[in-house]
């Protein structure tokens, strides 16, 4: 058999040297998510714009129901519009995250990666965090010259701090809902937008919990985006400072703490599931 | 052993049990034994083949063995190290490549979809781009092609680059050559067989295409039902069958014509393990079946010509066997003795053709 140079082997051993491991390799590997997935939607960049303005439109036609009652329920609606939108992508990035590796037919091999499982889970919530922020910055940038908004008063680096803790437990949240596309292939995705739909409906987005019907109520009390919407709300319209804002900071930051532990530990036993069940397949 | 350093097999099953089952209500409604006490040791830098197929379990058996699947019962272990206990430390050595496989980010291009697996690996980028690019050149792909604009061919060179990024110890080729040009599944057998040989890398390979196997595995298992029946090298495999003489005859004139179009259709092609449906292929085969000292027939058409493809005991059958196809009408247009193929040993062992159940004879 004739040899032919590009048809040698390639140079190295079994990944020693050239691959990074420990910690490194898992940071390096867990922004390769975030760098694929900003990949994606650059190549996806007409729908992208195309989302992006009907984002815009329908945060401000939200607001413009309030119009005729003063500027302060059109912020009131604003924060709504906007921190669902922000909420919703961390939310749903990281929930639809095993869908879309079985869609796109690299499950198998994102699985047998030799990388820990909470480096794909972090780098794809590192991705939904970043990807939502530029989204809701978008809206809120369009928003405010549409309406010349008066944030004077609002406290907005409190509002930003709510955000950030507030994060961390839809993520968790994300993680619990992300194991359902990896236990039923056909219907896991439907179920993630039925939790999506409850979460909009109990967490006072675009109205006060009060509203809901008394027997609702309590469910808005497991929900964090009932905290994050009252505290941001409060940091913007009233420009609540963080003092004032630690009680439910503080409820935002435990539920953190139990979701994502809990959420990666539901992940690892889903998973066990799967492989006991022969569910690590692609769709289509 | 958990380093993985073993001086033992590079791949190890000992009574190894894959049940599926369907449920209804929570009730067990139908249960599939994929796997049915596989016992297997692959040796380091050995290029092994698993020949069966389509749905003799050789997947269920790669995904086991590639931590994507768990066992019902037995113990795998892939380089010392448990598929169950030590699913971790296993990936980091091996790769798998799956035929048909229809994995990558459609709307990237082939090099950047590839780069991003080389970041699951850990490699640097001038390592990883280094890596696709030859990688690229070696299945002769252009890296700046979307991957949704791919071929089926294409996507498999693509899928086999990816299966070589992290340099494993161990690789799983699943129907690797499927859909491939015969030109560029010859280019890749090569590949291979050149890296296991200057690597000392281990190659489990499954195909349902026995020149594949007889090409470059240095010992191939053959298993049926999800039970291997027999492994030992390609020429071994066939000299078990040495003490039977092969021999193939053309046939023409007569009834050739129907009978050409009933194996066409299927009416005996399978040979002895299926039933008759009364046309001329199945009285030729029926009638060649019965004469003494013939242990199987498969026929094959081509062109309006038939072929038979007739196991016998001995020499001395001939004479009858002509004899009888001149009574039935057809001309002897050729006759030829030949070597026992792995199809022959598998024929012999499961009692069926290798694409009974949809795969390909060979290429």
């Amino acid at each position: 058999m004739k040899r032919d140079a590009a048809l040698s082997p390639p140079p190295g051993g079994a990944l020693a040297p050239a691959a990074r491991r420990g910690w490194l390799g898992e940071l390096c590997s867990g922004w390769g998510f975030v760098e694929r997935n900003f990949r994606l939607i650059r190549r996806y960049a007409a729908w992208e714009v195309a989302e992006q303005f009907y984002n815009v439109v329908n945060a401000l036609t939200i607001a413009l129901i309030g119009v005729a009652q003063g500027p302060e329920v059109v912020l009131y609606l604003t924060v709504g519009a906007l921190l669902w939108g922000f909420l919703s992508v961390i939310f749903m990035e990281v929930a639809t995250s095993v869908q879309w590796e079985r869609w796109e037919g690299t499950i198998e091999s994102t699985f047998m990666a030799p990388i820990h499982r909470l480096t794909f889970l972090l780098g794809t919530s590192a991705w939904a965090v970043l990807y939502g922020l530029v989204r809701t910055s978008v809206v809120l940038g369009a928003v405010a010259l549409f309406f010349r908004m008066d944030l004077s008063r609002a406290n907005l680096g409190a509002a930003l701090l709510v955000l950030v803790v507030s994060s961390f437990s839809f993520i968790g949240l994300g993680l619990i809902a992300a194991v359902l596309p990896l236990l039923s292939p056909e219907k896991g995705a439907q179920a993630t937008h039925i939790i999506q739909g409850v979460l909009l409906l109990i967490s006072g987005v675009y109205y006060e919990i009060d509203a809901l019907p008394a027997w609702l109520q309590p469910l808005s009390w497991i929900s964090p985006a009932t905290y994050t919407l009252r505290d941001v709300r409060r940091a913007v319209l009233h420009g609540a400072t963080v003092g004032q804002l630690a009680p439910d900071l503080l409820r935002l930051g435990l539920f953190a703490l139990v979701m994502i532990p809990l959420g990666y530990a539901v992940f690892a036993t889903a998973e066990r599931y799967a492989l006991r069940k022969g569910l690590l397949k692609r769709n289509g | 052993m958990a380093d993985g350093h073993t001086a033992g097999p590079a791949i190890e099953a000992r009574s190894l049990r894959r049940v599926f089952q369907e449920r209804r209500r929570g009730r067990v409604v139908k249960e599939h034994v994929a796997l049915d006490g596989i016992d297997l040791e692959v040796r380091p830098g050995e290029c092994f083949g698993l020949l069966g197929a389509n749905g003799a379990g050789k997947t269920t058996l790669i995904k086991i063995l590639c931590t994507l699947l768990l066992p019902t019962s037995g113990e795998a272990r892939v380089l010392g190290m448990d598929v169950q206990r030590e699913p971790a430390a296993i990936r980091r050595r091996i790769n798998m490549v799956s035929g048909g496989e229809h994995s990558g980010y459609g709307i990237l291009t082939v090099r950047e979809s590839l780069w991003l697996f080389s970041q699951l690996y850990g490699l640097s980028n001038a390592e990883a781009f280094q890596r696709i690019d030859r990688l690229l050149k070696m299945v002769d792909l252009d890296g700046s092609v979307r991957v949704n604009k791919l071929s089926t061919g294409m996507r498999q060179k693509m899928n086999f680059a990816r299966g070589f990024l992290n340099e494993p110890d161990v690789l799983f080729l699943d129907e690797p050559t499927l859909g491939l040009d015969v030109q560029t599944a010859r280019r890749l057998r090569s590949f291979v067989r050149e890296w296991v040989e200057e690597r000392r890398k281990t190659v489990l390979l499954t195909t349902h295409y026995m020149m594949e196997a007889d090409e470059i595995c240095d010992r191939v298992a053959i298993i049926s039902g999800g039970r291997i029946l027999a492994c030992d090298t390609p020429a071994n495999l066939k000299r078990g069958l040495r003490q039977e003489r092969v021999v193939r005859l053309e046939l023409a004139g007569g009834a050739v014509a129907e009978a050409a179009a009933g194996v066409t259709r299927g009416d005996a092609a399978g040979g002895a393990a299926r039933g008759g449906t009364g046309g001329a292929a199945d009285v030729l085969r029926r009638a060649v079946q019965d004469v003494p000292g013939v242990r199987r027939v498969t026929l094959s058409a081509l062109d309006g010509r038939v072929s038979a493809r007739v196991h016998v005991e001995s020499d001395g059958v001939l004479v009858q066997l002509v004899s009888t196809i001149a009574e039935l009408g057809f001309d002897l247009h050729g006759l030829e003795k030949q070597d026992p193929t792995l199809e022959d040993v598998f024929l012999a062992l499961t009692g069926r053709r290798l694409d009974d159940e949809g795969g390909a004879v060979g290429r």
